[in-house]
Formats: structure tokens, C-alpha cells, sequence
């Protein structure tokens, strides 16, 4: 948790503000995203076969500039308040990429950023996130919804490390 | 969901505030909960004995979407008392345990938070108490899950599953 270093930051774009919150302690899934994760078939609601494989997220401050963030919220026309930063190793797809956990439309929403016309972090996508906080952490369920669009269905994830 | 007590939403609703407003995102197709929350859920003694290490018996509560379930003034009233802008993304009836609460659904600490009302000192809106929410929705609605934190993030969710 060592990346845990910023305190609330406003910093104002010319269309939106970026909000860091990273030592929030009362965020659900920044408390508990961190580590390794399989999909599970057997907790995933209504038996949609989720791809096998792990996911991981390893917080780090530095993973998404503050400037990225500002263009994100500026192009999106928003207030972004971001609760956690790091990389993501995504399943079937290269590298790690970075993330930013927010609360978007009411859900906490992952934001994973690639690269485009040379810019690492020009293009994002947004993964909605729910999370089921158990009495012990080897417990948790992580579930990302299908799609960024609509109401999807929801894939489960326990916890590996 | 008796242990719901203490008013999560102490840190909105208390304190001077800088930058206050309602916002009614009642139609949002986008928030999960909100789309997904009607209806009546009952507690899965599986998943429950996974997260809390025990089953939690037949827990039952049900939801309607009613948006004259709290009036507007209360609504204002709530929000000028915050130290931020008030998103109602939901508002409803919520039962639990044989009795019926109003409720709105917004967003706090970056978590879906349900605030529900009980009546004090006469007044039906006098006294609120609050707990995460979340839910993981399925193809199908009859398997979505219903996931209920506490009012702070210091305990176990419960799970229940949609059975109407």
C-alpha cells in the first residue's frame, strides 16, 4: 500500500475536475482490489463460462499520469474522482495496462487505458465493478460486467493472492 | 440488515458546505443497481457461508421504485446539509425484516449506498441509517445477486438472490 502516497487533489481542467481520493479507506473495491484473481464459473450468477485465466492489479501511483487524467475527465466532460491507480494484467491480452478505479454513472467503474496515435494513454475503455467484501479477504468476489453499455451480465472472480 | 445502524451518510449530509445540490439521475440505464434493485431478494445461504462464515437464515427484502417515496423538499434538505452535491439515482420503498422504509440510492466513498428513513420525533424522515450496495447482474434477471455491505467498509457483504 506504499503507493498509497497522495491526499485529496483538486485539479481543474477547462471541462471537468480530477478528484484524487486514493487513501480512502471506505471505497469497497480500492480496499480490496489488489492482487491476483481466476475466474469462477461456479459463483459467476446465471452460468455464463467465463474465460479462464487470471487477472491482477498491482497499485502504483505513477501507472496514469495526472495529465492523462485530466484529458480523460476533460474529454468526457466530467468530475472524475479516481479511489485507486495501477496496472492491470488483463486475461489474453499483452502487457499490462494501466487503470484507474472512479465512480462513474453510480458504479465503480475500472478505466483501463491503451495506446493510441502514439499517446499510451489516448484511448480508454470503462469496466463496471462489482465486489462482494468477505469476513476474510481469501474470500472476496470480484465481479466486471460485460460490456460498457446497458446492463450485461457479470463475471465472477476469486481471489488468487 | 439489522445491523445497519449509525448514519453512513453522516459525511454528506453533515458538515458546512462548499458546493451542495440535488441531482435527480433517476433515469440512468447505465447505473447497475438502479436498474437491477426492484424486486425481492432472499438471502443465498451458500455464498453467505463464503463471505461471513455462516449461513444467515432466510433473510428477505424487497424493493420498489417509487420516486413520490420521498418528497422533494426533503430531498433539497438533505442535500444543503451536505458537503457535496446529492445524486439520487434511486428512490423507493425498501422492506426488510416485515417493516417498509423509503430509501434513495446514491453514490458515497465511490460505493452505490442505499439511505433508508424511519420516522422520529414525528417526523416520517427524521432519522436515517444507510450500507453499501452492489449489484452482479446476469444475463437473466432472476440470477442477478444483491450484494448489502454495512454502513462503513469494515464488514462482510450478504448476498441474496432475486426470487421474484
Amino acid at each position: 500500500m506504499r503507493w498509497m502516497t497522495a491526499v485529496a487533489l483538486l485539479i481543474p481542467t477547462q471541462e471537468g475536475v480530477v478528484e484524487l481520493d486514493l487513501l480512502n479507506k471506505e471505497n469497497v473495491v480500492a480496499s480490496r482490489l489488489e492482487g491476483a484473481w481466476k475466474a469462477s464459473p461456479d459463483l459467476t450468477p446465471g452460468g455464463v463460462n467465463p474465460v479462464p485465466g487470471e487477472l491482477a492489479f498491482a497499485y502504483d501511483r505513477e501507472a496514469v499520469p495526472e495529465g492523462a487524467l485530466k484529458k480523460m475527465a476533460a474529454r468526457a466532460k466530467t468530475k472524475l474522482t479516481v479511489y485507486a491507480l495501477g496496472k492491470a494484467t488483463r486475461i489474453g491480452k499483452p502487457g499490462p495496462a494501466p487503470f484507474a478505479l472512479t465512480f462513474w454513472n453510480g458504479n465503480p467503474t475500472l478505466l483501463l487505458f491503451e495506446e493510441e496515435n502514439g499517446d499510451p494513454f489516448g484511448k480508454w475503455s470503462g469496466c463496471r465493478v462489482a465486489f462482494a467484501r468477505a469476513k476474510d479477504s481469501k474470500d472476496d468476489i470480484l465481479y466486471l460486467v460485460i460490456g460498457e453499455r446497458g446492463i450485461g451480465a457479470s463475471l465472477a472472480f476469486t481471489r488468487v493472492r | 440488515m439489522n445491523k445497519l445502524v449509525a448514519v453512513g451518510l453522516a459525511a454528506v449530509l453533515v458538515g458546512s458546505a462548499q458546493e451542495k445540490g440535488l441531482e435527480l439521475d433517476l433515469q440512468n440505464g447505465e447505473n447497475v443497481v438502479a436498474a437491477r434493485l426492484e424486486g425481492t431478494w432472499t438471502a443465498r445461504a451458500d455464498l453467505n457461508l463464503r463471505l461471513w462464515g455462516r449461513d444467515l437464515g432466510n433473510q428477505e427484502i424487497t424493493v420498489s421504485i417509487d420516486r413520490k417515496a420521498i418528497p422533494e423538499d426533503v430531498l433539497k434538505k438533505l442535500a444543503a446539509r451536505g458537503r457535496h452535491n446529492l445524486t439520487a439515482y434511486a428512490i423507493g420503498r425498501i422492506k426488510v425484516g416485515g417493516q417498509e422504509h423509503p430509501f434513495l440510492l446514491t453514490g458515497l466513498h465511490g460505493n452505490p449506498h442505499v439511505v433508508w428513513f424511519r420516522e422520529r420525533g414525528g417526523d416520517p424522515f427524521g432519522d436515517a441509517e444507510s450500507f453499501n450496495v452492489m449489484i452482479s447482474p446476469a444475463k437473466e434477471p432472476k440470477h442477478d445477486l444483491l450484494l448489502v455491505g454495512g454502513d462503513f467498509n469494515n464488514q462482510p457483504f450478504s448476498a441474496y438472490g432475486r426470487s421474484k
